[in-house]
Order: structure tokens, then C-alpha cells, then sequence
């Protein structure tokens, strides 16, 4: 049963996929301005620019352009950017690693700090603990996170110097310089999905703990330590991880304002600049990572699910 | 005092709420002997699920315990800290949850959760707890322990959960069982069945049992004593056979009266509401309803008194009677009045004497009322619901077979008839309803309207002249709009010209609402006053059927009595006909004139009302109806209880459909399919009674054509089980 599910759920990625290819094709497609023109300045001949037209293929049909761009993308390759001597393929290898580390680290500190403040603040409802998480995470939802950002910067970097202000440095070359330039960056992002977990970490723990099974359990001469971690957390925690699988998508569009606080070499820079630029194939290439990536993570989240969830994969 | 094992003293609970707290129940005493059952029996509201709860220390988080005692095995459960309960529960006082579904924590398997329990309590290896769990699922009565014990509670049927339930409450051999209407969200067979098996557990245990139950019938069968609530508090307690046979208590005998019986009594009404917490009244709780409440009643809440063995007061008997009955209650009779165990809430119970239980008005004779042509006509209908939800789930390999809800029934509905559709879950009853208005689609066969195929019938035609009235009036009532707002829709739907408001005043006071509660919304309601506002919206239309689909099934039994007599009355009044459709014999039984039962898609009896309740023809009936707890204590019950489970409608067994199950199977039954056949008493679908196959005319191949192995047979089944004929 387990395997005919994990299947279904592969298979059904496809034509997401596909969808998100078109969509993203004909949006970027539509918008006003010639890439050409752009690319070339102002002084470009009418002669250059119809040379490149012809040798980027603008010239085409767009649903030829389309099944180009499909057929290579089917190929691993996502055309040349027209903006940087360099094929998109390889622009996004540059600056991927970048991004998913900022992610994976804001993830973690929100998760650390989220889940045990939400279950803390359930358990203990009506405390002064409960109303420190609550007021905190309003707090952490209604702020920009550009202005947290600079406020990090200020703080920790120029007047204490505790970390440095960004600056990707890879975790294979010096783990422990990394993990410093990641910290205020991964804070920046982390704080607003911190708040939102922990919220959403507090209610479901509170509705469980209102269930007839937390109440059979308790009639059961259970303590009160094992119905908690038992009975009540395991399920609480299966909305959570659908929320932070869809806030995935939130976390990835929080990267590209705070690369540019923070000087980031992630993708997030990279979309920037390419939409500016006007450079189709990068943008289509990036942002077709991107959705890519999101969907991705949503199948691991509902496969995570159905393993943490017996009722799941057999219904 | 005593030597009881739990002894409940002046229990008052209460609830803090926004508008300030609420008593939900006040003064609640009485004692549960070693060994004795004890049924605490009332109404939604009268506070019995709330009385358990305090025993067990589980009130929610808002609740707590203001007064009173809870003495069991020598400590009194209130003054004890939550980690000093811990050792209580579970091993001297453990609870049977009312609902198997929510109760069980879903991501453990079954054994995980039986065997903490063994573990938390017991001086045990985990290997001997697990084989202790895996005994008592074979106590519970649970086929192949073995592999249930690793499953989860998802993957087993209600009855199942229900006995795991069972099996997790009896594991560390608690004194005291707290049983909270163990059977309520269950199938009549298979409530048969835990009944049963609570009945063996406790007394080979020697455990005492407190039964909280709003079924006066479970209360009868299984218990020694009785303690009636209402109100928050106990009116009335002592054995059964007393209190069931002679009650003191007006609510009692209200209760009792009210109750729809499958015996050949016409319930009584009992009219009025059960008073929320917090709005009851001055003086007696039952006063606003009681026949024999005089002004005394309305100065203070009557005391549970002993009362003494009274005579049925004639007209002179009744001033002796008090003089008697008082002197015992201060004096040191009090004692030998306690040992009769008979006391009662009532400051006229010296007056009013004994009861009676049953009504005297016997149901009417009149078997079958006047009815007119056939309107309504189904044809070997079919419907099946595919549990593949996209493309992909029905490419892949693996998937599950659909469900076939309605398997070819054919039915028919006479004008001014009311036809009763009764089955247990998965029998198809509802399916089968919401198929004659269309409100689904058919897999197969024809319904026919007028003698016109549903396919001809106009849309607004259809909905004018069939209406529905839904179980649940919380989900079927938009809850953003007024009740003069629904029903203005529904009226001008049908007939813009009319003069709207003179006809909501008028459907309103027919269903025995004030034409005030227009301006209410649903939530403002009571249960039974939002089921009358479903009821006024289907007749809105001015409808020639009605389809109500357990319209009863939320609400209590005074209220539900009251609604039925409602349907009736307007039934008759208007020419109407119904299907009504219920799980409750009793019901059913009480409503109509024929009844059609149902079982796994299938119809395997119709007959009149009275027939069939009389003498049921077809081994499912019989069992069916043998089920049904009775009232009354003296009632001599060969209660038939069927085996097994009702089978998954995904994979219905060869041959009779109910072969899985039925007491008297025979060898040609697991490969003949026996079609539903006329005779003198109605119409059955068993080879007891006939040798028609399904598939074939009843001239065609039968099972004495050939031997029940002959391919003649399964020829017959083949084709006979799918496609309509
Ligand atoms: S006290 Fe009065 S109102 Fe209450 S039950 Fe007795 S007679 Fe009826
Ligand atoms: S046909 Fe056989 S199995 Fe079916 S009800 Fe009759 S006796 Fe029972």
C-alpha cells in the first residue's frame, strides 16, 4: 500500500511540472521591453540586434521557442543566459548552494526555537511562558524582514561585531566560518517562519490535547510526561510539518530580499538581476528551479506524513 | 457507613462558561456494591456523561468538582492529587469510552496502547506485556490476536475498536468498570455483541459496573440497579426490576412511557425540554413538565429520599399512604428503606404512589392505511461509489474494488404510505434515499416517478414534489441565515405569487414552532426545534413525498417522540407519503406501515409493519429485531447474536449476502443468491423460504433445478449479480 502511494504521489508531480514550465514560459514571455535591446544598449544596430534575435532563436514561434526550451530542459540544459557568457545550467549550479543553505539554516533555527516554545506555550496555557510565545510571535510575523535585516547588521556586526553582516563563505570549505556568516541571514529569514510555526505548533497541541484519546490515555493512570510526548506531540506535529512544507515557498521568496541585504550569492540575487536584465532564459531557468524545489518538498512532506501517519498511505 | 466499593456523596460539578458557572450537576449520590452493575440512565443534559467524568477526575479543563465525595476501596478520589489518581486509574477504577473512533490514539498500534497501560501498572517485561495484551484481545473476542495486536486503530471496524477499548479498560483487573455508553455509536448486531461480552468480562471478573446509558433497554438487560437522572441530578434510584416495572418518579414513568418499544405499545408523548444547566427552574428541575406538580413543587429542589413500599393510591388511600412513607424517611426506618434501595427526588411521591410503565393506548389496528397507486417505483436500482479519487489511482495497479452501496433493490412507495428503510451501517439505506430524488446519480436500474422514469421528470418538478429532510439540521440549515430567510427561499422557489410571510407563519405553526422563531437563527435553536425548521423547508414546497433520513437519530427520546408524532400528524394531514429512513427499530416500528430491511446493499425483507415485527421471516430480521434491548425487565428475550462483522460492501461474500453471519446457513446458501420473492406474509430474500436465484425469473433455474455445486447455479449468479435485468 506504502509504495503504490509514494508512486502516485511521484507520478502526480509530472504534470505540475509541466504546468509550472508553461505558466512560467508564457509570464515571462509577455512582458513588455525586447531583452535584445536591453542586452545590447542603446546603440545596438538594427542589424545586431536582429543577428542575435536569430541566434538566440527569438525569432521563432513562441510555441517552437517553448518546445525548445522543453527539450532541453529534458536534457539538463536550461539554454544560455543572455546577460553572462555562461549557460544557465551553470549559473544556477553557482548560486544554488548558496541559497539552500540560507534556507536549510533558517529552517533549523525556527524549527529549534519554534517547537518547543509551541508546545511549551500549549502545555502551560494561560502562563506567563504562554503569553511570551504568543506576543513573540506576533511580533516575529509583523516584521519586514529587509528591516530586521539591517537592525541584525547594526546590531551584531557593526556595533558588537559578534558575526559577521553575510558573506557566503561554503560550509565545505570552513564549516565553522560558515556556519558564522550564516547566522544573522538565517536569523533575518528564520524569525518570521519561527513565529508562524510556533503558532501553528501551539494550536494543534492544544487540540489534541483536548481529544477523547489524550482523555483515555489519562484513564489509563498514564503521567501526565508520557501523554504529552506519546499521545498529544506526535500527532500535533503532523500540521506542522504541512505548514512548514508549504512555507517553503515563503522561505525561498524571503531569500531574495535578504541575499541583497546581506550580499548573498544565492539564487535569490540571481532572479533579481536576471529580471532586470531582462535575460528569459535565466529567469525561466531559475524560477523553474525554484517551483521544482517547492514541489519536491511538498512530496517529502506528505511522504514524511504518511510515515508519521498510519491512516494516510492506506486510505 | 457503608460497605460499598465507590460510595458518590452530594457530587456537585461545575463548569466555568463566559456567562458565569454552571452546575452540571448538583447533589449526585449513590453506592455501587462489589460485584453490582449499576446504570446511571437519563437524558442529553441530565449530566451523566459529566457524573462519570468526576469519578474518573477527567472533567475538562473548565470543570471542577464543588462539593462531595467520590469514597472508592477506602480514599476519596476528589482530595487525591492528579499523580496519586494515576495509580488509581486503570487499576482500580478504569473507563469504557462512548466513541471506539476518537478514543484510540491514532498513530499507535493497538498493541502499544494495551501494553503501556499493562506497563505503566504492572511489574512486567515488555515481551510479557505484549503476550498479556494479545490474551486479552482473545478475552475481547478479537479473531487472530496475533496480527491485530501490531495494527492500528484505523484499520479496525467500530465493533473492533470498541472491544480494544474493552481490552485496555479490564487490563489491570480494575475493581470498577465505568462503562460510558460503550454501544451508542454501534450497529444493533454488533451492540448485541459487546453487550454480551461486557455482560461475561464482569461477572466472571466479579467487577462492578457503572452503565451510563441513555437506552432504558441496555439498562434492563445488563444492570442490577438503576439511578435515573434528570436535570443534573438523580430523581430516582433503585433495582430494576422495580423501577423499570414500578416507578415513583414522574420522570421515570415520563421516560419510560415515552419510549418507543418494539412491542405493541403506542409510545406516549412527553412533552416540553430537558432545561439547560443554568436555566433551570425553582424548586423541582421536572416541574415545568410534570402532570402532577402542584405549587409545592416550585419552592425547593426535592431531596432522593427512601421511599417507602407504597400501594397504587385509590382516590381515599392516598392520606394514609404519606403518614407512613414520611415517618419511615426521618426515622430510623431510613435504614431499612436504604436496603429496599428504593429512593426517589419528589415531594409527592407519597401521593402519586406507583407508576405504570407501559402506556395502555395499544397501537391501532388499522395495519395498513388507506394507500393509493404506486408513486414512487425503483427497479433493480444500483449505485457504487469508486474509492479511486484520480485518473492515476485507477491507472496504477492495486487499487480497491468500488463500493457497491445499492446492489439492484427494487421498491415501491404507495401514495399516503409511510415506507420504514432499516439497515445497519453499510446496508445502503441512505444511499437508497438520496437516490430517489436524484440527489446522487445511478450506477444502474430505474426509478420511476409517477410511472414516469426519473430521466423525464423535470428537474423543478422532481424537487417540488420529493423533498428530503437531512439527519443532521446543524449542517442541513445554513447557519448565516434566519429561519424566516430559509424558508423564504424555499417558497418562492416553488411559488413566487403566493404571500410569503403569511405562508412561513403558517408552515412554522404547523410544525408546532411560533411563527416568531422566524426571526431566529439556527444556533439559537434546540436540536429538535432545528429539525422541525428542516421539516417546514421540505414541505415549503408543498412536496407529495418526503424522504427523511434519520431525522431522530440526534435527538433524545422525549424530543424524538415528539418529532415523530409531528411527521405523523402532518403525514396524515396532508396525504403525504414517506420513506423514512432509521437505524432504530423501535422507530421504526412506532412510524411504519411498511418496512423494507436492508443489509449490504441489499433488501432482504418487506412486509407490513405489523408482520414483520410479528413474525420476520428472513434470519437477518429475526436477529435483528432480538437485538433491540427491551425496557422492560420482564421481557423474555432469546436474544439471537450474530457472529462476526458486518462484511466490507467492497467485497460482499459469494452467494447469500448474508451467509457470513446467518444462524441458519445452509450449504447452497455460499453459492446461491436468493432473489427477494412474494409471499403470503411479504417479501423475502432467503432460500429457507423459497428457491429463487437471483438473476433468473422466478420460473427460471432455482436451486432444486440442480445440485448447488451445478454450474446451472453459479451461471445463475454470474449474471444475475450485475447488470439489471
Ligand atoms: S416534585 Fe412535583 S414537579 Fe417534581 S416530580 Fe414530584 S410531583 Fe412532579
Ligand atoms: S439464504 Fe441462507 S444464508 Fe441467506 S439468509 Fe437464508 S438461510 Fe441465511
Amino acid at each position: 500500500m506504502r509504495y503504490r502511494y509514494i508512486a502516485i504521489r511521484l507520478l502526480q508531480t509530472v504534470p505540475v511540472l509541466f504546468g509550472v514550465s508553461v505558466v512560467v514560459f508564457i509570464i515571462i514571455h509577455s512582458a513588455p521591453g525586447d531583452p535584445v535591446v536591453n542586452m545590447l544598449g542603446i546603440e545596438a544596430t538594427d542589424e545586431n540586434v536582429a543577428q542575435i534575435r536569430q541566434a538566440y532563436g527569438l525569432n521563432d514561434p513562441l510555441y517552437v521557442q517553448y518546445a525548445n526550451w522543453l527539450g532541453g530542459i529534458l536534457q539538463g540544459d536550461l539554454g544560455q543566459s543572455l546577460t553572462q557568457n555562461r549557460s544557465v545550467t551553470a549559473l544556477i549550479a553557482s548560486r544554488l548552494p548558496a541559497t539552500l543553505f540560507l534556507a536549510v539554516a533558517s529552517m533549523l533555527i525556527a524549527v529549534v526555537i519554534a517547537i518547543p516554545a509551541g508546545i511549551i506555550s500549549a502545555v502551560r496555557k494561560g502562563s506567563a511562558s504562554d503569553y511570551g510565545v504568543t506576543l513573540g510571535a506576533l511580533t516575529g510575523i509583523s516584521i519586514p524582514n529587509f528591516w530586521l535585516g539591517l537592525i541584525l547588521i547594526l546590531l551584531f556586526a557593526r556595533t558588537y561585531n559578534v558575526f559577521p553582516p553575510g558573506n557566503y563563505v561554503p560550509p565545505s570549505e570552513d564549516p565553522v566560518a560558515a556556519i558564522r556568516h550564516v547566522a544573522l541571514p538565517a536569523i533575518t529569514v528564520g524569525t518570521a517562519f519561527a513565529a508562524l510555526l510556533a503558532r501553528q505548533t501551539r494550536s494543534s497541541m492544544l487540540d489534541n490535547l483536548n481529544q477523547e484519546y489524550v482523555k483515555m490515555a489519562k484513564s489509563k493512570g498514564l503521567g501526565s510526561r508520557k501523554i504529552f510526548v506519546r499521545h498529544a506531540l506526535k500527532q500535533a506535529l503532523l500540521p506542522v510539518i504541512t505548514v512548514a512544507g508549504l512555507q517553503f515557498g515563503y522561505l525561498l521568496s524571503a531569500t531574495v530580499v535578504v541575499e541583497q541585504v546581506f550580499a548573498w550569492p544565492g539564487m535569490g540575487r540571481l532572479i533579481w538581476s536576471a529580471v532586470q536584465q531582462q535575460d528569459y532564459p535565466t529567469v525561466q531557468g531559475t524560477v523553474l528551479v525554484v517551483a521544482t524545489l517547492f514541489v519536491l518538498i511538498n512530496v517529502i512532506v506528505d511522504l514524511t506524513y504518511s510515515y508519521l501517519d498510519p491512516r494516510v498511505s492506506a486510505s | 457507613m457503608t460497605d460499598a466499593l465507590l460510595s458518590v456523596r452530594d457530587l456537585t460539578t461545575e463548569f466555568a462558561t463566559p456567562n458565569g458557572s454552571i452546575r452540571a450537576i448538583e447533589d449526585v449520590s449513590f453506592d455501587v456494591e462489589s460485584g453490582e452493575k449499576l446504570g446511571i440512565v437519563g437524558e442529553s443534559g441530565s449530566g451523566k456523561s459529566v457524573t462519570a467524568r468526576s469519578i474518573m477526575g477527567l472533567l475538562d479543563e473548565n470543570g471542577r468538582i464543588a462539593n462531595g465525595s467520590v469514597e472508592l476501596g477506602g480514599h476519596d478520589l476528589t482530595s487525591l492529587s492528579e499523580r496519586e489518581l494515576t495509580d488509581v486509574r486503570g487499576t482500580e477504577v478504569a473507563m469504557i469510552f462512548q466513541d471506539p473512533m476518537s478514543s484510540l490514539t491514532p498513530v499507535l498500534t493497538v498493541g502499544t496502547q494495551i501494553t503501556e497501560t499493562i506497563l505503566e501498572h504492572r511489574d512486567v517485561t515488555k515481551a510479557e506485556a505484549r503476550e498479556q495484551a494479545i490474551d486479552l484481545l482473545e478475552q475481547v473476542r478479537i479473531p487472530d490476536p496475533e496480527s491485530v495486536i501490531d495494527t492500528y486503530p484505523h484499520q479496525l471496524s467500530g465493533g473492533q475498536r470498541q472491544r480494544v477499548l474493552i481490552a485496555i479498560a479490564i487490563s489491570c483487573d480494575p475493581d470498577l468498570l465505568i462503562a460510558d455508553e460503550p454501544t451508542t455509536a454501534l450497529d444493533v448486531t454488533i451492540e448485541a455483541q459487546i453487550l454480551d461480552l461486557l455482560e461475561d468480562l464482569v461477572s466472571d471478573r466479579e467487577t462492578s459496573l457503572v452503565q451510563i446509558t441513555h437506552d432504558l433497554g441496555v439498562v434492563a438487560e445488563t444492570c442490577d440497579r438503576v439511578a435515573v437522572m434528570y436535570a443534573g441530578r438523580v430523581v430516582e434510584q433503585g433495582p430494576v426490576s422495580e423501577v423499570f416495572v414500578e416507578p415513583r418518579h414522574p420522570y421515570t414513568a415520563g421516560l419510560l412511557r415515552s419510549t418507543p418499544r418494539i412491542a405493541d405499545v403506542e409510545p406516549e408523548l412527553l412533552a416540553g425540554n430537558v432545561p439547560d444547566p443554568g436555566e433551570r427552574p425553582v424548586g423541582c428541575n421536572f416541574a415545568p413538565r410534570c402532570p402532577h406538580s402542584t405549587d409545592d413543587c416550585h419552592v425547593d429542589d426535592p431531596p432522593l429520599e427512601p421511599a417507602g413500599a407504597a400501594s397504587r393510591p385509590s382516590a381515599e388511600g392516598r392520606d394514609a399512604a404519606p403518614a407512613e412513607g414520611r415517618e419511615v424517611a426521618s426515622g430510623e426506618g431510613r435504614e431499612a428503606a436504604s436496603a429496599e434501595g428504593r429512593e426517589v427526588a419528589c415531594v409527592r411521591t407519597d401521593d402519586i404512589g406507583t407508576l405504570e410503565p407501559i402506556p395502555e393506548a395499544k397501537r391501532e389496528q388499522t395495519a395498513t392505511p388507506e394507500v393509493g397507486p404506486t408513486i414512487v417505483e425503483g427497479e433493480r436500482v444500483e449505485k457504487d461509489f469508486s474509492s479511486a479519487d484520480s485518473l492515476l489511482d485507477r491507472l496504477l495497479p492495486g487499487g480497491e474494488p468500488p463500493v457497491r452501496a445499492v446492489d439492484g433493490v427494487d421498491l415501491s412507495l404507495a401514495e399516503g404510505e409511510t415506507l420504514g428503510l432499516v439497515g445497519e451501517s453499510g446496508s445502503g439505506k441512505t444511499t437508497l434515499g438520496r437516490l430517489l430524488l436524484e440527489l446522487t446519480d445511478r450506477t444502474g436500474g430505474e426509478i420511476r416517478f409517477d410511472g414516469r422514469p426519473l430521466a423525464e421528470v423535470p428537474e423543478q418538478e422532481l424537487r417540488s414534489r420529493i423533498q428530503f429532510v437531512f439527519q443532521d439540521p446543524n449542517s442541513s440549515l445554513n447557519p448565516r441565515q434566519t429561519v424566516g430567510k430559509i424558508l423564504r427561499f424555499a417558497i418562492k422557489k416553488h411559488d413566487a405569487a403566493t404571500d410569503v410571510d403569511d405562508r412561513i407563519a403558517e408552515l412554522l405553526t404547523e410544525v408546532g414552532l411560533d411563527p416568531e422563531t422566524r426571526h431566529d437563527y439556527p444556533h439559537q435553536l434546540s436540536g429538535g426545534q432545528k429539525q422541525r425548521v428542516g421539516v417546514a423547508r421540505a414541505l415549503a414546497v408543498d412536496p407529495d413525498v418526503i424522504v427523511a433520513d434519520e431525522p431522530t437519530s440526534a435527538l433524545d427520546v422525549s424530543v424524538q417522540g415528539q418529532l415523530l408524532d409531528l411527521l405523523d400528524d402532518i403525514k396524515r394531514e396532508r396525504g403525504l407519503s414517506m420513506v423514512f429512513i432509521s437505524h432504530d427499530l423501535s422507530v421504526i416500528r412506532h412510524i411504519a406501515d411498511r418496512v423494507a430491511v436492508m443489509y449490504l446493499g441489499r433488501i432482504v425483507e418487506v412486509g407490513d409493519t405489523r408482520g414483520l415485527f410479528g413474525a420476520p421471516q428472513h434470519p437477518y430480521t429475526e436477529a435483528l429485531l432480538s437485538a433491540v434491548p427491551d425496557p422492560d425487565p420482564g421481557a423474555e428475550v432469546d436474544r439471537i447474536v450474530l457472529d462476526g462483522e458486518i462484511p466490507d460492501p467492497k467485497r460482499p461474500p459469494e452467494g447469500c449476502n448474508f451467509v457470513t453471519r446467518c444462524p441458519e446457513a445452509m450449504a447452497e446458501c455460499e453459492s446461491h443468491d436468493p432473489e427477494l420473492v412474494a409471499n403470503d406474509d411479504g417479501e423475502v430474500a432467503c432460500l429457507l423460504h423459497h428457491d429463487v436465484v437471483r438473476g433468473e425469473s422466478a420460473d427460471g433455474a432455482t436451486v432444486s433445478d440442480g445440485p448447488p455445486e451445478s454450474e446451472a447455479g453459479d451461471a445463475a449468479r454470474a449474471d444475475g449479480s450485475g447488470d439489471s435485468v
